[in-house]
């Protein structure tokens, strides 16, 4: 805490040095990125050439650009290190840098909502982080320096958080006087080894299997593009080797390690990204310390948060936990950066975090609404009919009755999940806010006070005008929250009476 | 009735549903015409290509398929312009502005002032011809809850767009909790301390800058 004095942030002051090793290694990873597959054919037709000694002339040629482009880009990189300056000056935050036309970005600190900071390996090492300015509006605009020193760091996020409170204080609500008065940070919760595995568990595995399936899909993809591999179907190739049989127990065995690396998948994620969690009170909000790799600190100003979501499922409920979102506003569109999400919540820390962010909820009177049940009709159409058909078109065409049946089974499935559906989804309206609650399996419940919204809208397809039903959507700065099929009265009703609430109402809502 | 245990009459509420839409300008739909017809003319002309120089024609009946479905999707879109510009309008109210369009989906949208970062009148090719412009408003935290109207006279524009920066720097400029303690002068003060409106666009302008030398 001394060494804060230390600082001078007025002096224009270059990044660590550590720097152009970042920018190079992101430039290298940009490369590979965008120009893999490429260098997956330079690579293979060189050593095509090097084994048959015969090969087509263009490919040296597209080395060598490739290389004169990398080099000239990471020359400039390490240029754009020595032409890059922060400094602060008059209540702003600046950044002068540019090669050839020089850009200046002042951020006025009001401005400012988040500065936050990102080690991952190479920072750790060095004891530095990248830091980053999230600021205000609704157009991108935000500062980010590769790699400054921790303690540097935490001394300009001290100073301009304590100049930016000083200079508002009329905005200072009673949630954060509240707040005030706690002076350290008071933990809530840490993840430990076991509920890391808990988590990790109880994710969602379909997104684990989709991102398999669609890396998979797109590797197959491009390297057909790029002519590598014959298109011969490889079940042929099975078929021949192996014999019929080991078609379909090829597909068994698939579908297993399918499942299996999934969840190893999910797992590995979890722990990357949440290993060792800790969530913390703060003065002004909370705060989230995470990663295995790459370390990542996110805050929350109170003030800031537009609405908080939570969630469980079949597997999560089984060991009660909850994932909770904290939804920021932010610069940038719905980041996902912007909403912080903690894995692993029990009932305790969700009942802390509304009680911060809702704290007359308790004391309000709700009434409880459900959504119109046509919507159940239409998901069957849609959801059910549509397939159904394709289904049964194509059960015709190759005379199969598995398919027949599948045509059947998959209407009357969906329409017992959306049966499951409506009654779940339910809507607590109180004179304050508004809690919604859904799903099929698992439940998610969103919680958000009419003063964070910024706009409403309805939305009616042909339909739902003739039926007088109507989609409702409260807009909010760090998202949208919806409500499908409302009955038409319901939604004016309370379309008019959230628009008086907002505009009444002169709190600052971000 | 479902806020009944509150103290104002909820059916005193000013009612979004019941105000009389402002149609946009007429020439609106000539503009929306000209596109669609420009629109429908290089797809046709891609239709007409695609007879010459694809095998198009190897296939009995698809060419003819498609310039039947490029027909109907013409007419069905000639159509829905005319019946979504007789649905598409605007009511400026005093503390917001609702916007309603669509045809098969039909939307009303309202955002009230105090909740409007930005505003800009901008104009394309086709409105220039009739002299029309499209006001934008912009919401923080992404575009989703962004309004854009169109074919709105150039007076008509800037007059609602100054409107709704007036009322943007009213709300956002005085002091919310201690308003009746300032007395008139301080409030006036505050207000011309800084014109908000021309700073947003000095950050904007740079962003564009930025932008383009990122670009």
């Amino acid at each position: 805490m001394q060494k804060e004095k230390a600082y001078n942030f007025s002096i224009p002051k270059r990044q660590s040095p550590i720097a152009i090793f970042l920018i190079v290694q992101k430039l290298i990873e940009q490369i590979i990125r965008q120009f893999w597959p490429i260098l997956l054919v330079v690579i293979l037709n060189n050593l095509d050439f090097q084994t048959k000694g015969s090969s087509s002339s263009e490919d040296p040629y597209m080395t060598r650009i490739l290389f004169i482009l990398g080099g000239i880009s990471a020359v400039g990189s390490i240029i754009a290190y020595f032409k890059f300056y922060y400094y602060i000056k008059d209540d702003e935050f600046v950044i002068e840098k540019g090669l050839f036309q020089k850009k200046k970005i002042n951020i006025p600190f009001d401005r400012i909502q988040t500065i936050n900071f990102e080690q991952n390996l190479i920072h750790q090492a060095f004891n530095v982080v990248s830091l980053e300015v999230d600021s205000a509006g609704s157009n991108q605009k935000e500062i980010s320096i590769q790699a400054i020193k921790r303690e540097e760091a935490e001394a300009i996020r001290a100073f301009i958080m304590t100049e930016k409170a000083k200079s508002q204080p009329i905005l200072q609500n009673e949630d954060q006087e509240v707040v005030i008065e706690e002076e350290q940070p008071n933990i809530l919760m840490r993840l430990n080894p076991f509920d890391l595995i808990k988590v990790g568990i109880s994710q969602n595995h379909i997104r684990g299997l989709g991102i398999i399936m669609g890396f998979g899909f797109w590797i197959f993809q491009t390297v057909i593009d790029f002519d590598f591999i014959d298109e011969n179907n490889p079940m042929d190739i099975i078929e021949q080797d192996f014999g019929l049989g080991s078609v379909l127990s090829f597909w068994v065995y698939l579908l297993l390690a399918l499942i299996i690396f999934s969840i190893l998948i999910s797992l590995m994620l979890t722990v990357f990204q949440h290993f060792d969690l800790r969530f913390f009170r703060t003065k002004a909000g909370f705060k989230v310390v995470s990663g295995l790799f790459t370390k990542r600190e996110e805050s929350a100003n109170i003030n800031k948060i537009q609405f908080i979501r939570w969630e469980d499922s079949i597997l999560k409920r089984i060991f009660k936990i909850f994932q909770l979102g904290l939804f920021q506003a932010s610069s940038a569109a719905v980041n996902i950066r912007q909403s912080i999400n903690i894995p692993g919540c029990y009932a305790d820390q969700i009942n802390t975090v509304r009680a911060t962010y809702f704290p007359e909820e308790g004391n309000l009177n709700y009434s409880t609404h459900q959504i119109s049940p046509l919507i159940i009709g239409r998901r069957v159409l849609y959801l059910g009919g549509i397939p159904a058909l394709a289904l049964l078109i194509n059960a015709f065409v190759q005379q199969s009755i598995f398919l027949g049946i599948a045509a059947v089974l998959w209407p009357i499935g969906i329409f017992f999940t959306s049966k499951i559906f409506h009654k779940n989804w339910k809507f607590h309206v109180s004179e304050e806010g508004i809690l919604t609650e859904n799903g099929i399996i698992g439940t998610q419940f969103t919680l958000l006070k009419w003063y964070k919204v910024q706009a409403v809208k309805t939305r009616q397809s042909i339909y739902q005008a003739k039926k007088q039903v109507a989609d409702l959507y409260f807009y909010t700065a760090a998202g949208t929250v919806k409500i499908p099929y409302v009955p038409l009265a319901k939604a004016q009703e309370i379309t008019n009476y959230v628009l008086y609430k907002v505009e009444v109402d002169e709190r600052s809502w971000m | 009735m479902i806020f009944e245990n509150y103290e104002i009459n909820i059916d005193a509420l000013p009612k979004v549903e019941t105000g009389t839409f402002q149609q946009l300008d007429e020439n609106y739909l000539v503009v929306r015409y000209i596109g669609s017809f420009i629109f429908f003319l290089i797809l046709g002309f891609g239709l007409i290509m695609s007879y010459f120089l694809t095998d198009v024609t190897e296939v009995p009946g698809l060419f003819w398929g498609l310039v039947g479905l490029w027909i109907v999707w013409a007419i069905a879109s000639f159509g829905l312009t005319n019946l979504g510009y007789k649905i598409r309008g605007y009511i400026l109210r005093d503390k917001d502005l609702v916007h309603r369009k669509g045809v098969i989906f039909k939307t009303m949208t309202t955002i009230p002032f105090n909740r409007v970062q930005h505003c800009e009148v901008s104009q394309g090719i086709i409105q220039r011809m009739f002299d029309l412009h499209t006001l934008q408003i912009f919401t923080a935290g992404g575009s989703n809850s962004d309004l854009s109207i169109p074919g709105l006279k150039a007076d008509t524009a800037q007059r609602i767009k100054e409107f709704i920066i007036n009322k943007t720097v009213e709300e956002t400029n005085a002091p919310p909790l201690a308003i009746d303690t300032l007395t008139e002068e301080v409030v006036d003060e505050l207000a011309s301390e800084e014109i908000p409106s021309q700073e947003i666009e000095k950050v904007w302008k740079e962003d564009a800058e930025n932008l383009k030398s990122e670009i």
